[in-house]
């Protein structure tokens, strides 16, 4: 690319159309037969808002099969932006069939592995291994991405199709021979025969294979060997991992179990096998109780056993919890007086009575829940001193006992309940801070209460960084008031996002090219997972609310054209999101499930969709598409589901944003008046109070406070004027600045103190929880 | 119940009981990928069955990110541990002590065939050191620095704070015993000194 080619592209791209133009012209003039000149020209026509012009002089090129890879890009791109994918591939498909040339086709290739598109790998791949038959390497990507295609979550392929791609990819590697053969290339091989459910011819190449089968390829065997109910080939492939090799896996204990009884071998030799094991181990004394289960004899015994052996350590409540013995709540009960009445105190005693606590909750019907909190309390006290002696990073595991007191506590939801419980939390940090499962139920109470800036704090605290935004950031994003400091850490959280689109991009090809196939299923899943991510979409919508309230104008418009390539998805209601939120680490404690958690909306794709479909009839002035996204608006506000992803008061507030659209979006109608009275009649303070009380109360307010920046925005736009509407929404602006309804909050945890915490220790707790509430009130906004 | 599985990218979504642990250190995507890329065998989890209310599931208990480095012909052809963490609720079981033994089978022998096992930790970890010392490994040198926020100059100016002791586990292909040494101890290098 020429250094003019680049600045037409930068000009572009910075909204400087004049000198983009003007560029541009004078290269179509002196190369009117260059399509990459003609393709800019639709790129620019896009990026000045010209659709249709655009789209017109697209399909015009389209129809002259441009072959110059720049120009086939560029196309791609306007296509792209044009809200046509079928149209961006069509451009490739057809330049490969007139100029079938290798590097075309790899240019294809590529582009498909930059955008994800695991459906135009496939073709691409195939038309470049039918290009040079007989290339093993191109064969090995054609039939991988015939694996992919059949493997993909996301491809939305039937299972006719995927059948058919799985026996076309080992097709397309039937001539070849394997024996001899790297690992990736078996993989590939072998995987497409198991999705063939061909699991003798599986057996047959990893019984011959010549190299060292590596862990894919391992557990492919014994995979087949089981499937084909070869069960004396399993026996011994399975006891020569365990016994010889030394593999210590539980999955190849269960192989040698079943094997072992499919063998006709007796119940005492599969456990006199088992017994054998050196070391005995966790998994040698699971795998005697795994026997036992699968021969059908009593587990009971053996359960014990392993309690005896295992209470002290902290995986004893989990394991014995998946065979659900019959209760022996009395010998947990009677080791627990015992180590009580012992002067001992060290470690693995304080964690079987951990263990013991997790048994009783569990078992015991007839649970006395105040007599349970203390007993939790006075073995937290007991075993104080383990506090002093321990190493810095090792947790305190008597913590568990208290978080397990908090929720039972829970139940109780109100806001001094809650803020006791954070003193309760905060006295545990204070005395072991690298706890994180204590401080990350201290940032979920925090941001439940509208302590941001203390939810932020424990977030950052926890070191949340990277790839961990993905799964973690719901638990203070959604929460949030929008303050600078906050906007901030949203921009710091996006981020991530932007380096790993590039950090995968180069990736993904990177691992073609070294043939890494084991690797790439999950490669290009991940990438289209963060790719579509709802903790994505919430982020980049919550960022937009943030930018609008806080008039941050630049930031504003960057998210904005954002959610603007999305616009024919949103208006179609087809917008692909994935959840890849962690709900199970907050409350991965005590014996779980936890039950008493505290009621928090949680968005879903239908959120994503009510929200897109918002903020583009925001920025949408043509009454055509502002007809279709208003009918997209409505429907997602209607839809069933919806419901659970908004707090009651928002409910309110898109109902407000619909009339709100109707009357600015819509050409004027008999229907503006009533539209105006319904407006009017909900702008009030009384109004809010009704739909929002507590910590909603204030989200609330910063809802109604984007309300008006919006009304602001769009009635200044549109021919439409209401006196009585800009009136009240005047009036309700002026009540919310003058209201003092937050305060109210800030007086209901006065005093509040919890057992167990030092009086002092509370207050200070209190004074920290009521300065983070000024700071994240809605005032700060006006 | 441990069994033993390829890590793969999208195991990053749920390693938090893992990673959110102090001591576990999370980097970006890029540095996860590449160890895939190039040493897609040396990078593997631990997982665990759990079973609440009737709702079965895998977690992931641990991993181990390893790789093989260095030139055979500087005797520094070698596996070297990047990471070995555990979720805390799988600890005292030696389950990082069978991750290690794991990757140390993989390597020995072919394709890796590497002359020793490595791996860094801090000089105030005595408990990891009593860990990899009942393991078979020994000092080699203390790097100076190591953890440090600047490139040190000086070998001798130690801290325990920052520094780190590069421990070493003999593997059979090193017949002679080249790639160890008793008093590792007293042996100082400097960061840049280790790069391979």
């Amino acid at each position: 690319m020429s250094e003019t080619d680049a600045s037409i592209l930068s000009a572009i791209d910075q909204g400087q159309f004049s000198l983009a133009q003007s560029l541009l012209s004078r290269k179509l003039k002196k190369f009117p037969n260059k399509s990459y000149y003609w393709a800019v020209n639709c790129y620019l026509l896009v990026s000045l808002g010209k659709h249709e012009e655009a789209l017109s002089q697209s399909n015009a090129l389209k129809e002259k099969v441009p072959s110059d890879p720049h120009a086939l890009e560029m196309l791609y791109k306007v296509f792209e932006l044009l809200g046509r994918p079928k149209d961006a591939n069509m451009i490739y498909e057809n330049a490969v069939k007139k100029y079938p040339s290798a590097d075309l086709i790899e240019c294809w290739f590529q582009l498909a592995v930059s955008k994800f598109d695991i459906k135009t790998m496939q073709k691409a791949a195939m038309a470049l291994q039918k290009h040079k038959k007989g290339d093993r390497k191109l064969a090995m990507r054609a039939a991988f991405c015939c694996l992919n295609l059949a493997l993909s979550k996301v491809c939305k392929i039937t299972e006719k199709e995927a059948t058919l791609y799985s026996n076309l990819g080992e097709k397309l590697l039937e001539l070849f021979d394997f024996v001899s053969g790297s690992t990736q290339e078996v993989y590939v091989y072998c995987k497409l025969l198991k999705n063939n459910e061909k699991y003798q011819e599986i057996a047959l190449l990893l019984s011959s294979y010549e190299g060292t089968l590596d862990l894919d390829l391992q557990l492919l065997y014994l995979d087949a060997l089981d499937k084909l109910e070869k069960w004396e080939e399993l026996y011994l492939l399975a006891k020569k991992l365990l016994f010889e090799v030394q593999f210590n896996d539980f999955d190849t204990w269960k192989y040698l179990i079943r094997a072992s009884k499919n063998t006709s071998r007796d119940y005492v030799e599969c456990q006199d096998l088992i017994s054998l094991h050196r070391p005995s181990t966790r998994n040698s004394q699971l795998a005697a109780i795994e026997a036992a289960k699968l021969y059908e004899k009593p587990v009971d015994a053996l359960i014990l056993n392993y309690y005896k052996n295992f209470s002290s350590k902290l995986c004893c409540y989990t394991d014995i919890s998946y065979y659900q013995p019959t209760p022996f709540i009395d010998k947990i009960k009677e080791t627990t007086s015992e180590i009580l009445a012992s002067s001992k105190v060290n470690t693995a005693s304080l964690i079987t009575l951990v263990n013991n606590q997790k048994f009783i909750q569990t078992w015991d019907d007839k649970l006395d829940k105040l007599a349970f909190i203390a007993a939790n309390w006075a073995i937290y006290h007991k075993f104080q001193p383990l506090l002093a002696e321990k190493v810095e990073t090792d947790a305190y595991s008597a913590n568990e006992l208290i978080l397990m007191n908090v929720v039972l506590s829970l139940e109780d939801k109100s806001a001094s309940n809650i803020v006791k419980n954070i003193i309760t939390l905060e006295h545990l940090l204070d005395k072991d801070p690298q706890d994180f499962k204590v401080r990350l139920l201290l940032l979920h109470l925090y941001a439940s209460i509208n302590c941001d800036s203390l939810a932020v704090h424990n977030y950052n605290k926890l070191r949340i960084k990277m790839f961990q935004h993905e799964s973690l950031s719901h638990l203070i994003v959604d929460s949030m008031t929008p303050t600078k400091a906050n906007l901030q850490e949203l921009i710091n959280i996006y981020r991530f996002y932007l380096s790993a689109d590039g950090e995968l991009n180069e990736s993904v090809s990177l691992a073609f090219e070294k043939e890494v196939y084991n690797k790439l299923e999950s490669f290009t899943l991940f990438s289209i997972k963060l790719k579509n991510s709802l903790s994505r979409y919430v982020l980049l919508l919550q960022l937009i609310k943030f930018c609008r309230i806080l008039n941050d104008h630049q930031y504003l418009n960057y998210f904005s054209r954002i959610v603007q390539e999305h616009e024919l998805e949103v208006s179609e209601g087809s917008l692909d999101v994935l959840d890849n939120r962690d709900y199970t680490t907050l409350w991965s404690f005590g014996s779980q499930p936890n039950t008493s958690k505290l009621p928090t909306v949680k968005r879903g794709k239908e959120y994503v969709q009510l929200m897109c479909a918002k903020e583009l009839l925001i920025l949408e002035n043509d009454f055509t598409k502002t007809t279709k996204l208003i009918k997209q608006f409505n429907k997602a506000l209607n839809s069933e589901k919806i419901h659970d992803q908004l707090a009651q008061h928002e409910q309110w507030t898109f109902k407000l944003l619909l009339n709100l659209f109707k009357l600015f979006k819509q050409p004027p109608s008999k229907e503006s008046e009533a539209l105006v009275n319904f407006l009017v009649k909900n702008l009030k303070l009384e109004k809010i109070k009704l739909v929002a009380s507590g910590a909603g109360l204030n989200r609330c307010l910063f809802e109604v406070l984007e309300f008006i920046k919006i009304y602001e925005q769009i009635s200044r736009r549109n021919g439409f004027k209401s006196e009585i509407l800009l009136k009240a929404v005047a009036n309700v602006a002026q009540e919310i600045k003058n209201s003092k309804l937050t305060d109210l909050t800030l007086s209901e945890i006065d005093n509040v103190s919890a057992d167990d915490v030092p009086r002092e220790s509370a207050t200070e707790v209190v004074e920290m929880i009521k300065k983070s509430l000024k700071e994240s009130s809605y005032k700060k906004c006006i | 119940m441990t069994s033993i599985k390829p890590f793969q990218i999208e195991d990053l979504l749920d390693v938090n009981p893992v990673n959110l642990d102090p001591l576990t250190e999370s980097y970006n995507v890029q540095f996860y990928l590449e160890y895939l890329i190039q040493w897609p065998t040396l990078f593997f989890k631990s997982t665990e069955i759990s079973d609440f209310a009737n709702v079965e599931k895998r977690e992931i208990s641990g991993y181990m990110m390893g790789k093989a480095e260095g030139q055979l012909a500087k005797k520094e052809w070698h596996t070297h541990i990047t990471a070995v963490s555990v979720n805390s609720y799988y600890r005292r079981l030696g389950l990082a002590s069978h991750l290690c033994s794991e990757l140390e089978r993989l390597t020995k022998g072919p394709p890796y065939e590497t002359l020793f096992v490595d791996l860094f930790v801090k000089v105030t970890n005595t408990l990891a050191q009593q860990l990899y010392e009942k393991l078979g490994y020994s000092v080699y040198r203390r790097v100076v620095g190591y953890y440090g926020r600047t490139l040190p100059t000086d070998s001798s100016k130690i801290d325990d704070k920052i520094d780190a002791f590069d421990m070493r586990k003999l593997l059979p292909r090193d017949v002679n015993r080249e790639t160890v040494r008793a008093d590792g101890k007293n042996h100082n290098v400097l960061p840049q000194d280790v790069t391979f």
